[in-house]
This record gives C-alpha cells, structure tokens and sequence, in this order.
C-alpha cells in the first residue's frame, strides 16, 4: 500500500531551527552563520572581528568542529560567551546543536552571535541553524574555482566573502573567474576580498554586518 | 558526509507516516541538484542505519535554469556554464528541493481469535 506524504525531509530541524530564531530575535541577539572549507579562515576573521567589536558589543561565539577545544580557547581571548560543539562524526551543525549550546549562554546580555559551523562547503548550507544571515567564506589560496564547484552555498549566502587576499600574488588565483562564477550563479550577493590577518578589507565586512544588523532591528548600533 | 544525517532524517519522517500496525518497505525521496546528494553515498547511509529490508528510491532531479539575456528556461542533468543563445548569464531556479514524496507499507497484519486462529472481520 502507498501512502502519501509529501513532506521536507529536514522537517524537525527546520522546526527546531525556527524556535532558536525566536529565542534570538526576542532576545535581541544577531546572528550569522559563518560557513566556509576548513582553513579558509573562519575561526581567523571571527577573531578579528571580536577584536574590532568588543567590548562596545556583546559578542558570543558557538564554535562546531569534530573535535578539540582549540577554536573555542581562541576565541575566549575576546569574549567569555564562547561555546564549543564536538559533533564527533557530524560534518556539520544542525538546529539541535544549537538551540543545546545557546543553552549554555545567557542570551539576553548578547547582541551578536557568530555561529562558526563545522569546515564544510557543502553540509552545512542544507542545514538551518536558525541564524539571520549565512555567510560564506572562500579563500585565495583555495582556488579561483571553488564557488562555481559549490553552487549551493553561493546561492544560500548572504554574503560571500573571499579571505587572503595578503596571498594572491602567491597563489594561482583568477579573480575574474571567480567572481564571474558568483555572478552567474547568484547575481544579487556581495562579495568582499579581505585579510582576516592583515584587516584589509575589513572595514567593508563590518560596514556591510552593522547595516544587515539594522535593518533586522536589532536592538542597538554597532560602534565600528 | 551529510548523506547520512539525510538518511537519518528521512527513516525518522518516515517512521512517523507509518499507519499503525504497517511495516514499512519502502520509501521515495526527491532531492534537488543543489543538496549534492551522491546517490552511491546515500545508499551506503541507509545501509548504514541497519534498513537493509526497506528500500530508497532517490530522484535527483535536475538543474532548472534560466537565461538573464534570452529568458529561456530549460533543464539540464550537469551545472551549465552557458545558455544555447551564448549568453553566459544564465542561473540556476531552485534546486535545494529535500522531499519525503510516499512511503511503500505493508498492510497490518488481520487480528486472528485467540481459540481458532481464524481472521477476524474488520467488525468483529
């Protein structure tokens, strides 16, 4: 006998993922997925963006790999609010994680949450976490090929930013082609070249992160 | 590997569909291109979550795409680089589609009485 379900396979995390969005929201938290391969550079730019924004903000950081505590010793550097996700085997974060982590923060004295998910340019843009905004990060040393070979989290990011730009002349890396291929598949998003270590380009990616706070009416101004 | 939190999802939703009293033999899945489903991969998670007796049927569908010159839209089974007018803006519609579409079940099995074994009627 056949029965018909028509129905998202993801379901119960978009669920659970819809209820962490209304516990960030009420508690006037915003959040960003940052997403990106391993070694691009997330833990990198989360550090020097904490470094340029607290203590004028109240930043937290949930931080996902498979193992260690290394990121989230990083990050402790620039704010008490750090939690760490071992998912062991999980390639990625999913709604569960999060809402099990934001437990583990007082939200309310909170107003931005980066959410470094697990190294991965493909899982973790399938999976809502209950974020504002993903954000996407590729790097020089990557190669220029990188976004036209991962269409998904080109199309699902907010932003898209492309870090080591300090490398490019040591690094076979076209930028016309990449940039080419993000205007091919998804013509609207921005993108930033920026150096996490040397803070070029930073200025953009906090300019463009405190107008997206804005416009979500967030509950205070960024003191960039 | 995210073949397998998929797989894990789509047993739980499944599960859940299940008439009472039914077993489940089957399922179908679609998935568009953007979810990078390996098939082969997803197979092996199934297997992996000890279903070797229900089966998955994966569709994979394909890209949907449109031309930013021409307007044409049309299917295609590999990301193209290209629209067949030249243009080279041309993107994708869609394609992060994630959907349990039917499930295959076995009917529950008839009550039989206690003393003779005999099938009970729906009313009995």
């Amino acid at each position: 006998m056949q029965v018909q379900v028509v129905q998202n396979v993801l379901k119960m995390n978009d669920e659970l993922a819809a209820q962490n969005r209304n516990r960030l929201r009420n508690a006037g938290v915003f959040t960003l997925d940052i997403m990106g391969a391993p070694g691009c550079g997330k833990t990198a730019l989360i550090e020097a963006t904490l470094k340029r924004l607290t203590p004028q903000l109240r930043c937290g950081v949930i931080v996902g790999d498979l193992t260690t505590q290394r990121d989230a010793d990083r990050m402790a550097r620039f704010t008490d609010h750090v939690v760490q996700i071992n998912t062991g085997k999980g390639c990625h974060l999913e709604a569960h994680h999060v809402r099990q982590a934001m437990d583990r923060i007082d939200l309310p004295s909170l107003d931005l949450l980066f959410i470094e998910n697990v190294g991965n340019l493909i899982c973790p843009v399938g999976f809502d976490l209950g974020q504002d905004l993903k954000v996407g990060i590729f790097c020089t040393a990557g190669g220029d090929d990188k976004a036209a070979k991962h269409p998904y989290i080109v199309c699902e990011s907010s932003i898209l930013l492309l870090n080591k730009m300090d490398l490019i002349s040591h690094v076979p890396f076209n930028r016309r082609i990449f940039r080419d291929d993000i205007a091919r598949l998804n013509p609207d998003v921005p993108v930033i070249e920026l150096s996490a270590i040397t803070g070029f380009g930073l200025e953009a990616w906090l300019n463009w992160l405190q107008n997206r706070r804005e416009a979500t009416g967030a509950k205070k101004e960024l003191a960039v | 590997m995210h073949e397998l939190s998929i797989a894990e999802a789509i047993l739980d939703l499944a599960r859940r569909s299940v008439p009472r009293g039914a077993t489940l033999r089957s399922v179908r899945i679609v998935a568009g291109p953007m979810r990078a489903i390996d098939p082969d991969c997803m197979q092996i998670a199934w297997q992996g979550l000890g279903q070797a007796n229900i089966a998955l049927n994966l569709s994979i569908l394909p890209w949907q795409m449109q031309c930013a010159a021409c307007g044409l839209q049309w299917e295609q089974t590999d990301l193209p680089q290209q629209c067949p007018c030249g243009s080279t803006h041309v993107r994708p519609l869609g394609g992060d589609e994630l959907q349990l579409l039917s499930i295959e079940v076995d009917d529950p099995e008839p009550k039989r009485c206690s003393s003779c074994k005999c099938k009970l009627s729906k009313t009995s």
